[in-house]
């Protein structure tokens, strides 16, 4: 009966109904899938070889460790890594990149665990150019958490060495061709009480880190100690536990004299 | 012969809000004759034709189109019944053409040939394929009246046709309107001026405040005793006093600015009047009849007293 | 019934020639090009800061990044569930070689949905919706239309059917525009990557036992079936305003502030918990695909499909009562 009917609205209605059957058999689906879900094996996505298309003149540092690591405290974000990569860029004229593998609040146990299950971490390793780690300080001290007792703090170390020697052993299997630098405890209380008996417990910690490092032929203890030693307030962040800006950039700085 | 009674409202009343705008109306609309209905602004002309076409139900009272309820049988009455109400509100971003065909879809059966015939009709030729919003008023107008013809109605209902259109607009819309008429069409049309009533319409009912004053034929209303005579004479104050001196002439109005009387009398007294001015040395520069505008009607349908 | 076919031809075309398709074309237009180099950028600059476009290295990275924002106090705790449930989805990606976001525009027309489906595409909608009604009562040809010799629910109803497919269609195109423009930069592959889902979450831990992977033409399929019933959703409300609200200006308005003020809600209800009974809050209906943390606790799909299904029948059963009963008056 009607003529004249305009081009476009069959089209339309055809696209509106055939989009309307397609998006109401996906809701059926996910609604189904969502509601009664069934696990099934999950193949492995493909392994797709690293072909990146980045230039060879560059240098990968790979990090791991605590908060110190991290960076906590340093308001640029940087953290001696980042400090070390910046005075790398300068110092070699070459692209640096950084894998930060830091998590705060981390200890060698779960260094440790991370190294042996978490198979990208270990692969960064293997192909780093530069491994940088901080350790130690989670296992002695539990900042904030409770009162600093000398006597606790001593009582720990055994522990705490045998993981960081696990956590050594491990970084040397997985690369033995790339400087591993160790960073080294610095006295954080040092404008406490008990500032005096902590400086003594770090320093005797420091002596085994160091001993247990010169065991492996790649491997720096670097020392960080001295740096907040004389005027260690001045080098800490608000909280007086983590380094700010300037005492990451002292402890970047002083990595970097190690490497270049 | 009695003719077929297409549109009938009885004792109808509306309420909004509380207010009763329609306050028990009555008429009838016969077969192929032009209805005037009127009324100034406000007194509840739109709200009855929306009633008409089923728009507004109506509190109380029946309205039936060609014998159907509009509120029992809405389709069967609004199948009969073709529509402008206020202005001729189209689609701006249609075409003439897909609007007719628009509206055409919404009626039964209406072939491609009955566009192209109401088209025709309403003589809008090429433009029919521009887009609406590049019609003139007087387009848009013809082009209502195409899209309320497309269903063959029994009745249709113009409200104000002629508002905003130029003399000539006026005139072909008129001619248009009357020849709907002849062809057996019932046509109601609302408008507050009394010339186009006057005009164009068979019978006119007269709504004032919600309430039908006046229903009758025009010839009736407009009976030549409803004439006024302007008088402008020079000087007015005078003359004032000189027309006083007959009882069996009313003045009604006197424009001192202007310098003109207004009187009521029947035909006889005009010259002795005119004599007497003279005589008593007021000029006479002219004296016509007018016929009465609509506020005059109210006034001696009302007694004066309802219209403000 | 061919009386209701022709009135939804009515509806259709009116629709195309007010070219509100259009305008919904040239925004995608316009947007998806941004959003494109939006996500372009970030790549680049993951990769640049990284030092490998390896995604395993950035994807742990992020991780990393989680986790440690995880040990700061100021964050309020229903964050860092989320942002948990996050970590250990992110991880059992890593574990089983799945890159959650490689890099192709199948990947992106995911990523776009799930982005926008409780603001971006609810407004679209809202551009369809917001005059179907008000527009006839501000133009006046409401009355032409409600005088014609058909029942006032079937022309309602044909405005509903034609609203219902522009949603379908709205829908469509946004993935359609959103894989076709950022393939430009992307590729067009990825069809067959696989998606992790079926993740269970009991508070902040995720149970893997039904997880299971998708390809991800079925997954886009799936997410946009359910991003179409938030959207139909939105529609009848949206449909409700413009019969209850004469202005089309108005109208839209309330729906904008409605749907935004959802997206806030959805940031800092979690402790008010009624507030899951609000519709823009259970708008992000993909969430329980993806696995993310629904805003409020008891919320699953079940209940954001009832919610909205309960929502958008009211909505129309006030449509249409109002509309069948009202006096055309303006």
């Amino acid at each position: 009966m009607i003529v004249s009917i305009p081009r476009f609205w069959k089209i339309v209605l055809g696209i509106g109904l055939i989009a309307t059957l397609l998006l109401g058999i996906g809701l059926t689906l996910s609604m189904r899938d969502i509601m009664y879900p069934k696990g099934n094996e999950i193949s492995k996505g493909e392994e797709k070889k690293d072909t990146n298309g980045l230039p060879e003149k560059n240098l990968q540092i790979v990090a791991l460790g605590d908060s110190l690591t991290r960076g906590t405290g340093d308001e640029t974000g940087k953290g001696y890594v980042g400090w070390l990569k910046e005075e790398l860029t300068t110092g070699l004229k070459k692209d640096v990149y950084v894998l930060n593998h830091g998590i705060n609040g981390y200890g060698s146990e779960n260094i440790l665990n991370d190294l042996k299950t978490k198979e990208d971490i270990r692969n960064s390793i293997q192909k780093g150019d530069i491994i940088v780690l901080s350790i130690g300080a989670n296992d002695l001290f539990h900042a904030g958490q409770e009162e600093i007792n000398p006597e606790v703090i001593r009582n720990r170390f055994s522990v705490a060495e045998g993981s960081m020697v696990k956590v050594l052993d491990t970084l040397h299997s997985l690369n033995n061709r790339s400087p591993i630098l160790c960073m080294g405890l610095y006295n954080p209380f040092s404008d406490l009480s008990v500032g005096k008996e902590t400086g003594a417990l770090v320093k005797e910690w420091n002596n085994r880190v160091m001993q247990v490092v010169t065991k492996y032929p790649k491997m720096v203890y670097v020392p960080t100690e001295d740096l907040f030693s004389i005027q260690g307030t001045k080098y800490l962040s608000s909280d007086h536990y983590h380094p700010n800006a300037e005492g990451y950039k002292r402890i970047g700085v002083r990595m970097a004299q190690v490497l270049e | 012969m009695s003719r077929e009674i297409t549109l009938e409202v009885k004792n109808v009343k509306k309420k909004i809000r509380g207010k009763e705008i329609i306050k028990g109306i009555s008429f009838k609309v016969e077969q192929g004759e032009i209805f005037g209905f009127l009324g100034p602004n406000g007194s509840g002309k739109t709200t009855t034709i929306r009633m008409l076409v089923g728009l507004i139900r109506p509190t109380a009272g029946n309205i039936e189109i060609c014998g159907y309820d509009i509120q029992k049988h809405t389709n069967k009455a609004l199948e009969n019944v073709g529509c402008i109400v206020e202005n001729p509100e189209l689609y701006p971003y249609l075409t003439g053409m897909e609007n007719l065909e628009h509206f055409a879809r919404m009626l039964p059966h209406v072939p491609q040939k009955k566009i192209d015939e109401v088209v025709e009709k309403v003589d809008l030729g090429d433009r029919i394929h521009d887009r609406v919003k590049d019609y003139s008023l007087g387009m848009r107008q013809r082009l209502g009246i195409a899209q309320a013809l497309l269903g063959d109605p029994k009745l249709l209902i113009l409200d104000e046709p002629t508002n905003g259109l130029d003399p000539q607009g006026i005139k072909q819309m008129r001619s248009f309107i009357r020849g709907l008429a002849d062809m057996g069409l019932s046509v109601f049309i609302s408008s507050h001026l009394l010339s186009e009533i006057q005009l164009l319409c068979d019978r006119v009912g007269i709504i004032l405040n919600g309430q039908v004053i006046h229903e009758g034929t025009v010839s009736s209303l407009l009976d030549e005793s409803h004439r006024k005579m302007y008088w402008y004479v020079h000087p007015v104050a005078e003359g004032e006093k000189i027309i006083k001196g007959f009882s069996a002439v009313k003045i009604t109005h006197v424009d001192h600015e202007e310098g003109f009387i207004i009187t009521e009398s029947d035909e006889e007294w005009v010259p002795l009047v005119n004599e007497e001015l003279v005589k008593n040395k007021v000029k006479v520069s002219r004296a016509e009849w007018k016929k009465p505008v609509l506020e005059d009607l109210f006034l001696k349908l009302t007694g004066g007293n309802q219209f403000v | 019934m061919s009386n209701m076919y022709h009135l939804v031809m009515n509806e259709i075309i009116k629709l195309m020639r007010k070219k509100r398709l259009m305008v919904v074309f040239l925004i995608l237009l316009v947007l998806v090009p941004i959003f494109t180099y939006a996500q372009l950028r970030v790549t680049l600059q993951t990769q640049k800061q990284l030092g490998t476009t390896d995604w395993k290295v950035a994807l742990r990275q992020q991780i990393n990044d989680t986790t440690n924002r995880l040990s700061s106090s100021r964050i309020p705790d229903e964050w860092k569930q989320w942002m948990k449930v996050r970590v250990q989805q992110q991880q059992y990606y890593l574990d089983h070689n799945i890159n959650p976001t490689a890099p192709n525009a199948v990947t992106f027309t995911r990523e776009f949905m799930s982005n926008s489906v409780n603001l971006f595409i609810p407004l679209l909608i809202v551009i369809i919706a917001s005059d179907l009604v008000s527009g006839e009562v501000t133009s006046g040809t409401i009355k032409l239309l409600l005088t014609r010799p058909i029942k006032r629910w079937k022309i309602l109803t044909s405005k509903l059917i034609a609203l219902l497919l522009f949603v379908s269609i709205v829908v469509v195109l946004t993935g359609g525009m959103a894989y076709g423009i950022s393939g430009m930069v992307f590729g067009y592959g990825g069809w067959t990557y696989p998606v992790l889902t079926g993740f269970q979450l009991q508070g902040e831990t995720v149970g893997t036992a039904t997880v299971h992977a998708l390809p991800q033409w079925q997954y886009i399929l799936m997410e946009y079936g359910l991003a179409w019933y938030a959207c139909l959703a939105v529609a009848c409300i949206s449909f409700m305003v413009s019969v209850l609200i004469r202005s089309t200006a108005a109208g839209m308005g309330i729906m904008v502030a409605a749907l935004i003020a959802g997206t806030i809600l959805t940031n800092m209800v979690s402790s008010w918990e009624s507030a899951k009974y609000f519709f823009m809050v259970n708008l992000n209906l993909t969430d329980y695909l993806s696995g993310t943390l629904p805003p409020i606790q008891g919320m699953n799909l079940t209940f954001s499909m009832i919610t909205l299904g309960v929502w958008s029948l009211l909505a129309l059963l006030i449509s249409y009562s109002v509309f069948i009963r009202r006096d055309v008056l303006a």
